[in-house]
């Protein structure tokens, strides 16, 4: 294909540019479907994977590993059970565990989870590549109703550090139930880290005891109360926790641990692997995942099947135009040339179209996709994977112009010197 | 009128030629001897479906026939691979057709010069008498009576008829092709313009020494013609029609 033949077919295009350019933009949006799902996809993968470094296991009662995955980190779904204060005491007293964080879910603040949890929750958090949490406003809770707030929990509902918090029985929107009783202080705001801990209210754990002293199965002892002053006086230690999150002194401990939780007898346990439960997850969701996929293929497939049509169309009313080109001494490799160049620059406008598209949706979505699903997703130069896909976009697009293709180039060596219309 | 040309090799020559453009379908021309001198304009004329467009389309080399030679300036063109009758036509023919000659998204200019696109020969030639092909195109559409400036805003396909018959002569003419084939290019035009145009196309054709083989219904024309052909006079398939 020579670069005339190039020009050419990008003159003819631009001749027949309204249709022309539907096509690029049917195959453009096809484009940025196929490469904005992969991108959620990776994003999402990548933001689930970066929200659990640092942690080697995670016990908590006997459920499914995925579930107590996704409550105990994700903040999704309720625990069915909690562990008692005792077991959490055997647990971290076993030689291969270096630090235990219990964490204490339940209750919740406008719409956003209070998680009870000690100050080591601060230290020992990892995310991404073992970033550790930083405030980026005051410090962790000292006093009983201390709250540090996630980043979003501050940026959403416009706390400073000194407000008053009042936290909610249970996680329901309703909030029909509430510990107003006992407000909570703003003393600590997180940085940003793009993980469930931006949605979070975190208290400690002897403050998810203190609020709950006056009540039973969810509702306050009738007659019974006691104030914010005199439950500081009270014996705070929680009496269950709802997981524990827990760092080894050595990977290869894990499997005696492991061992040792399953075969636990005081209560049932369960030890996972954060890790091989993601992959559990991502397993789950495979079906969802391809689905997508899937869809995304035909959308394309629909945006090249489009594409043929348009040049499949113009081939009659373009009969003339190619014994012209025959006439003036083009041989039938230029025709065959000429309509293979022109899919070429149909699908390569539309690739680059599909970029760029992606590029400002990712844009202009990038606050929106955080603020309601907490994934925050960076702009970053094109993957590997990305440019895979375009490329196969393209490739994909000249095989399909090829159709069209060879039946001009038929007809170039039948039809003679007889114009037909 | 020119005097004609008496090279022993004739521009044209066709000898045992028989053409069918499908296997199962009779033959469409069938033509024992035919021979065009150099300069010569021969006029062709005969009832529709006759074979009169086959024949130009055997002598640009687009088809070729079963058996037979189909000779230009010596070569025998049927004789010659797909690649090579192709790269032929570029070099030595020039093509003028009925109606809509021109490619629609180039300009005028741009559809004069296509020729030497695909004709290295013509394109040395061109460069050669005008320095460059767009100087040559120029030049061409101004001894058509065109303004090749003045023409390049606008789409070809707004220009007349007339106009567009022109620039279509000057494109078979690019290069001074050693033949011009016509296929009633003048049938679209009023009798004023008609005779406008054959004089045009007849000055270029002369100063760039083509033959011209035209065909026409209109046998008005044959006059203005060194030599006039009935179809049915050399296609032996007509003969037993
Ligand atoms: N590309 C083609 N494929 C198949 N048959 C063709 C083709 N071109 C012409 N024919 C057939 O060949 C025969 C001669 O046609 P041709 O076009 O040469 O006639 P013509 O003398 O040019 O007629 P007209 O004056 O109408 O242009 C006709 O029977 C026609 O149907
Ligand atoms: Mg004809």
């Amino acid at each position: 294909m020579s670069l005339f033949t190039l020009t050419l077919s990008i003159k003819s295009l631009i001749n027949r540019w309204v249709t022309v350019s539907l096509t690029i933009a049917t195959l453009a949006f096809s484009t940025a479907l196929l490469l904005g799902v992969e991108r959620i996809r990776v994003e999402a993968k990548a933001a689930f994977a970066d929200t659990i470094s640092g942690i080697d296991t995670i016990v908590g009662a006997r459920s499914g590993s995925v579930q107590l995955l996704l409550y105990s980190v994700f903040r999704i779904g309720n625990a069915t059970n909690n562990i008692s204060w005792e077991s959490y005491q055997d647990i971290s007293q076993h030689p291969s565990v270096a630090w235990t964080v219990p964490i204490s879910l339940g209750d919740s603040h406008r719409g956003f989870r209070v998680m009870g949890t000690t100050t080591e929750y601060f230290q020992r958090y990892r995310f991404g590549r073992r970033r550790t949490l930083d405030f980026s406003d005051g410090k962790p809770f000292d006093d009983l109703f201390d709250a540090v707030l996630g980043a979003d929990v501050a940026r959403d509902l416009g706390y400073e550090l000194g407000d008053p918090i009042v936290v909610a029985h249970g996680i329901g929107s309703a909030e029909l139930a509430k510990h107003d009783d006992k407000p909570f202080r703003v003393v600590g705001i997180l940085a940003k880290t793009g993980t469930p801990v931006d949605r979070t209210v975190h208290v400690s754990l002897e403050a998810i005891t203190a609020i709950h002293v006056d009540w039973r199965s969810g509702a306050r002892i009738p007659g019974q109360s006691v104030s914010a002053d005199a439950v500081r006086k009270m014996d705070l230690t929680p009496e269950t926790v709802t997981a524990v999150l827990i760092g080894l002194n050595s990977r290869l401990g894990l499997f005696t641990f492991q061992r040792f939780i399953n075969e636990y007898r005081e209560e049932p346990l369960l030890a996972i692997l954060p890790g091989v439960a993601l992959q559990e997850l991502w397993g789950l969701l495979g079906t969802a995942e391809s689905a997508l996929s899937m869809i995304s293929s035909f959308v394309l497939f629909t945006g090249l099947l489009g594409m043929v049509t348009m040049l499949l169309a113009g081939l009659n009313e373009r009969r003339r135009e190619m014994a012209i080109l025959r006439s003036v001494g083009a041989r039938p490799h230029t025709i065959l040339g000429l309509f293979v160049a022109e899919s070429l620059v149909i699908t390569v406008a539309a690739a680059i179209a599909g970029l760029a598209l992606v590029y400002g949706l990712l844009a202009g979505l990038q606050p929106v996709i955080d603020a309601h699903w907490g994934l925050f997703v960076p702009i970053r130069p094109p993957s590997d994977r990305d440019l895979t896909i375009l490329i196969l976009i393209t490739a994909s697009g000249v095989i399909a112009g090829l159709c069209p293709a060879l039946v001009a180039y038929h007809r170039s060596l039948t039809d003679g010197m007889t114009i037909r219309t | 009128m020119a005097p004609l040309d008496t090279t022993p090799i004739p521009r044209v020559r066709l000898s045992g030629v028989r053409f069918r453009w499908h296997r199962r379908l009779p033959p469409a021309l069938e033509i024992s001897e035919l021979s065009i001198g150099r300069g010569e304009r021969l006029f062709v004329h005969g009832p529709s479906g006759t074979g009169k467009t086959t024949l130009l389309s055997l002598l640009g080399g687009v088809v070729v026939p079963e058996c037979g030679r189909v000779e230009i300036d010596g070569t025998d063109i049927a004789r010659l691979s797909g690649t090579h009758r192709d790269r032929f036509r570029a070099d030595h023919i020039g093509f003028l057709f009925q109606l809509f000659n021109l490619i629609p998204y180039l300009s005028a200019a741009e559809n004069v010069i296509l020729p030497c696109q695909f004709s290295t020969a013509r394109r040395r030639k061109t460069k050669r008498r005008h320095g460059t092909v767009r100087a040559a195109a120029g030049a061409l559409l101004h001894h058509m009576g065109l303004d090749a400036d003045a023409l390049s805003g606008s789409p070809v396909a707004k220009l007349s008829v007339g106009q567009q018959q022109r620039v279509a002569a000057a494109r078979a003419l690019i290069g001074e092709p050693g033949l011009l084939i016509a296929d009633e290019p003048t049938s679209a035009l009023d009798a004023d313009n008609r005779q406008a145009f054959l004089d045009l196309l007849f000055r270029e054709a002369e100063r760039a020494g083509a033959t011209v083989m035209f065909v026409s219904h209109d046998l008005s024309l044959a006059s203005a013609f060194h030599r006039a052909l009935a179809i049915s006079d050399v296609n032996l398939v007509t003969e037993k029609a």
